[in-house]
């Protein structure tokens, strides 16, 4: 028992050693940092006394997926070209800029019933107002984006801080119908706060205007016509109705977005403790064109509203240490989407999309250069639910997506070190419903779109990824990276025939490799 | 502190208010749902206004295409029930028997049917617009009609382009009837149903407002149609005659499409499909503008080929002189945004033109249209654009054609050709005829001058 005690003193002696607040914190060495790197540009000024040290990343990559198990409005293939540079510049401990900026060009291939910018990859609907043909092609986008901001504190009591980002997108679509479809998107961000020793309160406001413009063109201008529905083009205006538009030629969607949010935070040395509220209104117009085919901006020509209003809660806890570092966090967030049309007045399509989850990590350095092993499970409980009121269409789907990640420096010799973590989540939906009324006889929709779709929301799925990322110190304080990275994701039931039978539970690949080279 | 985090509390508060006025429309925003919408139906005044019972009513959605179908009641209303909001197009068709009209007006009409027809474009239909009032007014029966309209063309690259175009007129009568001196006029209108300060709520053109219409004319809508190209039949007025159960056919190049060409710069046409194409070699007139052009300062249009042997139609009106309008021959719009009249006229050469309504200044470019009055009218028929993407207002009125009809694309080979009403035991074909296009008219997957339905 004596000796017992003593072994315990020792290791919690130790354990006391070790327990020293990291005095510099690199958010690039990790990907337990990675939330805390978001977080910097969406309340930067939780972080103003965080010691993060500067940095420059530069990083290249290719990624390819294949995707057989998908939403059908979501490509077969894609291949995407990325560049990508970020850090942050510590001009003195008051006073920190960061920013990024990013390009990419992504090829896909096969994507049908979407003549959009949106796709379903990584939402279940998408917004209403969109054009619609069938007919599969493949797309070309080119995507630049940009960002930046600042923190300052005065007088150790005082924060105030500044985030701005513009993003500009390009797609073009290759076959008939043809999309063209430029986006600019610019917005910031006020923020300010105060702090008297441990504690501080914040708030921010931004606005942000994304404009969207389109045009649809055909070269085989005959197929431009009802008796070739596949490439006629329609509109879907909800989930589940189709339209005639004849602003398919040219029209400009416009959304503006009003943000607000509020938090406190306790900070002692590297261990921080806050709850956070955010709220977002979102108001997206289609403008059509007027009489003489012309279309700008103007409330006159408006002919579709689409409205979304964001609340969301987190509270998380960060403690960062030279050995163990921890972090958790819970999170609320509900979306209400509600379209309103002008020629009906009245609103069409209402959606509520309502999320609860969890994340819990922790990262062990074996020593200041050397991580033994990182850590991390999440949770996450979404209920939604899409309805067209003129469709007609009723889609509930509630879900859990559970995950880990679990990663390790399997080697260390000098300048080189190899890090290889693997990811796992599973998605399970655990109640769902789907009822369509066809209110319309020209409808492709609901055998397009709803049921292969569903069956998809409804199918349990497993999702595995395994990455390796090979470091070399450079002179310099630079290190160079390579990295390759693989997940695969693959259906788990066939709960998907109650729906579509005939929906494809391929297994989806995707590979990535890249380098990297910071300093 | 305190006082910032009351500030901000009352910033959210607002903004969660002001969420409520964000689909404001003086109208209100709630939920759109099916509604149920009457039509109160109304003979036309020479008809006393009686309501009119039993009459067919079709509603079409003109967002959707989905069509809802209704029988008015002895009081007039046809009542539909649980259709979606939207804009709709109404079509009304009464048909009676001779007896039963001497019944309801007091007279006896000298035909064994008449038929009332009334039509009404861009009606709203929702939470707040439940009702509309439709006049129906009887449908003008003649016995020559348009049978046949080729104006799709074919194709661009393998057929005839828009040279095999053709417009067949019938005789649906049991007596010979003479075509000398009969007119083919193309009409002008809007082609596309924005509402504007010059048009009518339908988006067709207020010719009321047209600039030098005289002051307070108000019938230049209700009682007149408008032309940009008027073609005539020759003749002294024995000279053509059209036997019952028979056509003529007026080509725009009466020649045969389907074997090569010399134009009129002596380049080669050549056909790579003759199968997407007809002979038009048989026509019985052909437009030629050649002399016409040539007579007031224009050259011979390199595709207006003449035949020596089909004669020419005459060229009625071109356009104000001075301002002549810019076809080079009797060209139809491929898409079908145009429509056709054919009509006898003593005192055509009194007929005034007009610039349409959206011209506030005449200038050398401005162009003129004939007014031709409906009394006129023989047959009339209104054509569509195929694009339900596209649709333009009627230019005729309802007694004279009830609805349109379209092809179903461009270049496409497919002609609009009459259904067979019945074949007389000698044989005469007795086409449909109830001024209602989208009833009397089907596609021709291929046009077939002097042919019939299949």
């Amino acid at each position: 028992m004596k000796k017992q005690l003593v072994g315990l003193f020792m290791v919690l002696s130790t354990s006391t050693l070790f327990a020293q607040s990291l005095d510099t914190i690199s958010l690039r060495s990790n990907g337990f940092y990675h939330s805390i790197e978001q977080e910097l540009t969406q309340t930067p000024l939780l972080y103003t006394s965080l010691n993060l040290a500067d940095y420059t990343q530069t990083q290249l990559d290719l990624q390819t997926e294949d995707l057989a198990f998908k939403r059908v409005q979501t490509a077969e293939k894609k291949q995407q070209y990325n560049f990508s540079t970020q850090g942050i510049f510590n001009i003195d401990p008051s006073l920190r800029l960061f920013g990024a900026i990013r390009f990419s060009k992504t090829e896909e291939e096969n994507l049908g019933y979407t003549l959009s910018s949106e796709r379903t990859q990584y939402q279940e609907v998408l917004t209403p107002n969109y054009f619609i043909a069938p007919q599969k092609g493949n797309w070309t986008n080119q995507h630049y984006h940009l960002q930046a901001g600042s923190t300052k504190t005065i007088r150790n009591r005082y924060l105030l801080g500044a985030t701005i980002h513009y993003t500009n997108e390009k797609f073009i679509r290759t076959v008939d119908p043809r999309p063209q479809i430029t986006s600019h998107d610019l917005g910031g961000k006020l923020h300010a706060g105060y702090q008297l020793n441990q504690h501080r309160v914040y708030g921010y406001a931004g606005l942000q205007q994304k404009t969207e413009t389109g045009s649809i063109s055909y070269v085989n201008q005959w197929l431009n016509a009802p008796v070739y529905p596949a490439t006629y083009t329609r509109f879907s205006s909800g989930y589940g109705r189709l339209l005639y538009s004849n602003t398919y030629s040219s029209h400009i969607f416009r959304t503006l977005y009003q943000q607000l949010g509020l938090g406190y935070q306790y900070q002692k040395d590297n261990q921080i403790i806050n709850a956070n509220y955010y709220y977002q209104k979102s108001m997206k117009d289609l403008y059509a064109r007027n009489v003489n085919g012309n279309v700008f901006i103007d409330k006159n020509l408006i002919t579709h509203k689409y409205r979304t209003l964001t609340y969301g809660a987190n509270v998380n806890y960060i403690r960062l240490q030279n050995q163990w570092s921890y972090k958790a966090q819970l999170r609320l967030k509900t979306v209400t989407g509600d379209n309103f049309s002008v020629i009906e007045q009245g609103r069409n399509y209402h959606s509520t999309q309502d999320q609860i989850g969890a994340t819990f990590g922790f990262l062990k350095r074996a020593d200041q250069q050397r991580i033994a092993i990182r850590a991390e499970i999440y949770t996450d409980y979404h209920q939604n639910r899409y309805t067209d009121l003129l469709g007609f269409t009723d889609k509930k789907i509630n879900s859990l997506l559970t995950g880990c990640v679990i990663g390790s420096d399997l080697y260390r010799k000098g300048a080189h070190r190899l890090y290889v973590e693997t990811d796992w989540a599973f998605y399970q939906a655990l109640d769902e419903g789907l009822i369509y009324n066809a209110t319309s006889s020209a409808s492709y929709f609901d055998q397009g779109v709803l049921y292969p779709d569903h069956a998809y929301d409804v199918s349990s799925r497993l999702q595995g990824g395994l990455q390796a990322n090979y470091f070399v110190q450079l002179s310099n304080q630079r290190e160079l990276g390579l990295f390759a990275r693989y997940y695969g994701q693959t259906a788990v039931s066939d709960d998907y025939k109650k729906y579509d039978s005939t929906l494809s539970i391929s297994h989806n690949t995707t590979f990535v490799v890249g380098l990297t080279i910071a300093y | 502190m305190k006082k910032l985090f009351l500030l901000l509390s009352a910033v959210l508060l607002t903004a969660s208010c002001s969420n409520d006025d964000d689909f404001s429309s003086g109208n209100g925003a709630g939920n759109l749902g099916s509604v149920n919408f009457k039509v109160h139906l109304n003979y036309d005044t020479t008809h006393n206004d009686l309501v009119v019972g039993l009459a067919e009513v079709v509603l079409t959605n003109t967002e959707t295409g989905d069509i809802y179908n209704a029988s008015s009641a002895t009081n007039g209303v046809a009542s539909f029930t649980n259709i979606l909001p939207g804009s709709y197009s109404i079509t009304a068709t009464k048909t009676m028997s001779n007896l039963e009209y001497a019944d309801l007006f007091g007279f006896t009409p000298t035909t064994e049917q008449v038929i009332f027809n009334g039509n009404q474009q861009q009606v709203i239909v929702n939470a707040n617009v439940t009702s509309t009032s439709l006049v129906l007014r009887a449908a003008r029966m003649g016995d020559l009609v348009i049978k046949q309209i080729y104006y799709a063309g074919s194709s661009t690259t393998q057929g005839a382009l828009f040279r095999d175009q053709f417009i067949e007129i019938y005789n649906n009568s049991n007596e010979v009837i003479y075509a000398d001196g009969l007119y083919i006029a193309q009409l002008y209108g809007k082609t596309n149903r924005t509402v504007q300060s010059f048009t009518l709520p339908s988006g067709q053109f207020d010719w009321n407002q047209s600039l030098e219409m005289p002051f307070g004319t108000t019938n230049a809508n209700t009682n007149y149609v408008y032309s940009d190209y008027v073609i005539q039949i020759p003749g002294n007025g024995t000279q053509y005659p059209i036997q019952p159960g028979e056509s003529m056919v007026i080509a725009q190049n009466a020649q045969n499409h389907q074997a090569p060409l010399v134009d009129n710069n002596g380049e080669p046409i050549s056909i790579n499909n003759p199968a997407l194409t007809i002979d038009l070699s048989a026509a019985t007139f052909e437009v030629y503008l050649g002399d016409w052009g040539v007579s007031v300062g224009r050259d011979v249009y390199v595709y207006d080929i003449q035949n020596p042997a089909v004669p020419d139609m005459n060229i009625a009106y071109w356009g104000r002189p001075g301002w002549y309008n810019g076809n080079k021959d009797f060209l139809m719009d491929n898409p079908g945004r145009d429509s056709f009249v054919i009509f006898h006229a003593e005192d055509f050469a009194s007929y005034a033109n007009f610039s349409d309504p959206s011209v506030t200044v005449i200038d050398n470019n401005t162009r003129f249209f004939l007014q031709i009055p409906t009394a006129v009218i023989i047959d009339g028929v209104d054509l569509q654009h195929f694009n339900a993407n596209s649709q333009r207002p009627k230019m005729l009125p309802s007694a004279i054609d009830a609805s349109e009809i379209s092809c179903d694309a461009s270049f496409n080979s497919q002609s609009v050709i009459r259904k067979i009403k019945q074949t007389t035991a000698s044989g005469r074909v007795i086409l449909e005829d109830t001024n209602n296009s989208a009833a009397d008219f089907v596609k021709l997957a291929k046009a077939d001058p002097y042919g019939f339905a299949h």
